[in-house]
């Protein structure tokens, strides 16, 4: 039987190719341009999904691992088993504001965002009785058009919030890639798959022990 | 637009002739061998009282329970599960007259529940299930009884490769304690990190030791017991007890026929109730557990007579449509029409005799006449038509889409 994987379009995509490569997964860059959401290869079957769609694809068996990110997750629980931290696709679910309003969290009164479970459960863990406007793009646009006096919105390196004269106030989540299982086969799980997750292990051990190694150098260096 | 009255809510579903018969014949063979092992029908009803449930269930009936208040403001709600009924039952007859309850009792159900499910998942809020519940006894007997039953039940849904996977709630609890140190938060947060088996938390919460056992699993039943062995020994007493009742259960399992155990230790179950012996049984071909279950020891002194008890469900709506399927008892099936009114008599008196037979008859009054009868019976379950005269009958086989014994449609198209 294949190992099927539900792999997510995206911004996701290159580094899960990497590191799926590194691991001996054969996924190609070409993958995410084709249309067919089925591809199978070399005794693999991958899923093309969009990001949000992964942990569906897997609670239901259409495939039996994934990736998806933990803000993902958090925002629209399903029974998946969340087994390993891939270390890539690192992001903050950030709360931000225009530049130059005053910080009190008590003054805001309409948050926009893509993430309203998780805004709202923000919302009542910090005592915010703001409202939760729900869009489904560009969420930045309602802020500095006036739609709402602050945003929940993914965070990777802080460009587009301040491109729309936002700052960062508070961090809801941080987030990176996860690999995903479906429970009962995560619980079957073949010789070939332990396998497989063992060598996925490793290497994202071993990525996150250079990078580790990386930024002493820089401190030494920089000190 | 759709009416409101036309459409359905959220989360249900109907099941047309052919699911139904499906769950209804897995029903029949399981009833039948739940009674063979002495297992006696009980009937909790399916409205409780909401504390019933929340006592015996705290978090899982606050997320899931379908919830309403009664004519005098009470709190009602429609049955989550069917265990903490038949426990309340017990534990009410123990207390009205104990000497009246001969234990241990061996009782069977089988019933519709009723469970929320978060906002977009696909999951039915509603499905039937049949288990049972062995109360009055303590220890790996009863527990290796209630895992053999459960496993010759999921071998009747006719599934390739069933596996047994087993754990113990003391293994669970133990960690908490181990991850929450005292802090009654930390430890409700490993406890909703496992229940969301979110394996990253967890093992960012405990030692590293006990980490690559707890999220390591499930263990094949060599390895199990090495990890037994190891835990046996583990200074957290509640690990280390339920790792040996665990051991003993092993010890027993071959002999009730069960398959190879393989050890889960963060097996952890929907319902807050377990307090020993957990297990569920798998198949690759299904992505939903066959049969689960497991001891639920303190269930019954919730509702104020305590006794020692364990058991099992499985979910039939799912189960049921997931192999080959059990085939209700095949019978012959008959389609009778007639030629004009004077023949009405004589089919009547034929269709009354062959379900006397024990036959399947049904009739097409609407036919007119033999095209119109062919016609009518090769769109139905039948596998022959009898045509009436008054000169006599013509027998014709029918070789509709239906194979003769499956559950066909009669004439509603689109529902299964």
């Amino acid at each position: 039987m294949p190992i099927s994987l539900a792999v997510p379009r995206g911004r996701l995509f290159e580094p899960v190719l990497e590191l799926f490569a590194a691991t001996g997964v054969p996924l190609v860059p070409e993958d995410q341009e084709r249309r067919e959401l089925v591809i199978e290869r070399d005794g693999w079957r991958f899923l093309m999904a969009r990001p949000r769609d992964v942990s569906l694809f897997v609670e239901h068996g259409l495939a039996d691992f994934g990736v998806a990110g933990k803000e993902a997750l958090l925002e629209t629980p399903r029974d998946v088993v969340e087994s390993l931290d891939l270390g890539i696709g690192r992001c903050r679910l950030a709360l931000a504001r225009p530049d130059g309003e005053p910080t009190e969290l008590r003054r805001i009164r309409r948050i926009a965002t893509k993430y309203p479970r998780l805004t709202e459960e923000y919302a009542a863990r910090t005592g915010l009785t703001a409202q939760v406007l729900v869009m489904h793009g560009s969420v930045e646009s309602a802020a500095t058009l006036g739609l709402a006096d602050a945003i929940v919105d993914l965070v990777e390196t802080g460009s587009t919030l301040r491109a729309n004269g936002l700052v960062v106030v508070d961090i809801l989540v941080e987030s990176s890639a996860r690999l995903i299982a479906n429970p009962v086969a995560y619980r079957l799980r073949s010789r070939e798959v332990r396998e497989w997750t063992e060598r996925l292990r490793q290497q994202v051990d071993q990525t996150r022990a250079a990078v580790e190694l990386a930024q002493e150098r820089q401190a030494v260096d920089g000190g | 637009m759709v009416k409101c009255g036309q459409r359905l809510p959220q989360g249900f579903e109907d099941l047309g002739p052919d699911r139904r018969e499906r769950v209804e014949a897995l029903g029949t063979e399981l009833a039948t061998l739940f009674a063979s092992w002495g297992y006696r029908r009980v009937e909790p009803p399916a409205i409780e009282n909401y504390e019933t449930f929340a006592a015996g269930s705290p978090s899982f009936s606050a997320d899931r329970a379908y919830r309403f208040l009664d004519r005098d403001g009470r709190l009602l709600a429609l049955r989550p599960d069917i265990t903490t009924g038949v426990g309340r039952m017990i534990a009410q007859a123990l207390r009205e007259d104990s000497r009246a309850v001969s234990l241990p009792l061996r009782l069977r159900y089988e019933g519709i529940v009723f469970r929320r499910e978060p906002q977009g998942s696909a999951r039915s809020h509603a499905f039937e299930q049949a288990g049972v519940e062995l109360i009055g006894v303590a220890g790996p007997d009863a527990d290796a009884e209630v895992i053999g039953l459960a496993s010759a039940a999921a071998h009747l849904a006719g599934l390739p490769e069933v596996r047994l996977l087993i754990g113990h709630s003391g293994l669970v609890k133990g960690a908490m304690q181990a991850a929450g140190r005292g802090s009654p938060d930390v430890e409700e947060q490993f406890r909703a990190a496992l229940a969301r088996r979110d394996l990253v938390a967890v093992s960012a919460m405990i030692g590293s030791d006990l980490a690559s056992v707890l999220t390591g699993g499930p263990f094949d039943p060599v390895a199990g017991r090495e990890a037994l062995n190891r835990l046996a020994g583990a200074a957290e007493a509640q690990i280390a007890s339920g790792a040996r009742e665990l051991l003993a259960l092993y010890d027993l399992l071959d002999e009730y026929a069960t398959p190879e155990p393989w050890l889960e230790p963060v097996l952890l179950r929907d319902l807050d109730y377990y307090s020993g012996v957990v297990f569920e049984l798998l198949s690759p071909a299904f992505p939903e557990p066959l049969a689960g279950g497991g001891r639920y020891d303190g269930l019954l002194g919730k509702f104020g007579a305590g006794a020692p008890a364990t058991g099992f469900a499985v979910n039939l709506t799912a189960t049921s449509q997931a192999g080959p399927g059990q085939v209700l008892r095949p019978r012959q099936r008959v389609a009778l029409a007639w030629a004009d009114a004077a023949a009405r008599g004589q089919a009547l008196r034929i269709a009354h005799r062959l379900r006397e037979q024990g036959s399947v008859a049904e009739t097409l009054p609407e036919a007119a006449n033999l095209t119109e009868a062919l016609a009518a019976a090769a769109s139905r379950p039948v596998d022959r038509l009898l045509f009436v005269s008054e000169s006599g009958y013509r027998e014709i086989r029918v070789c509709g889409d239906q194979p003769a014994g499956q559950a066909g449609l009669a004439g509603v198209a689109g529902i299964h």
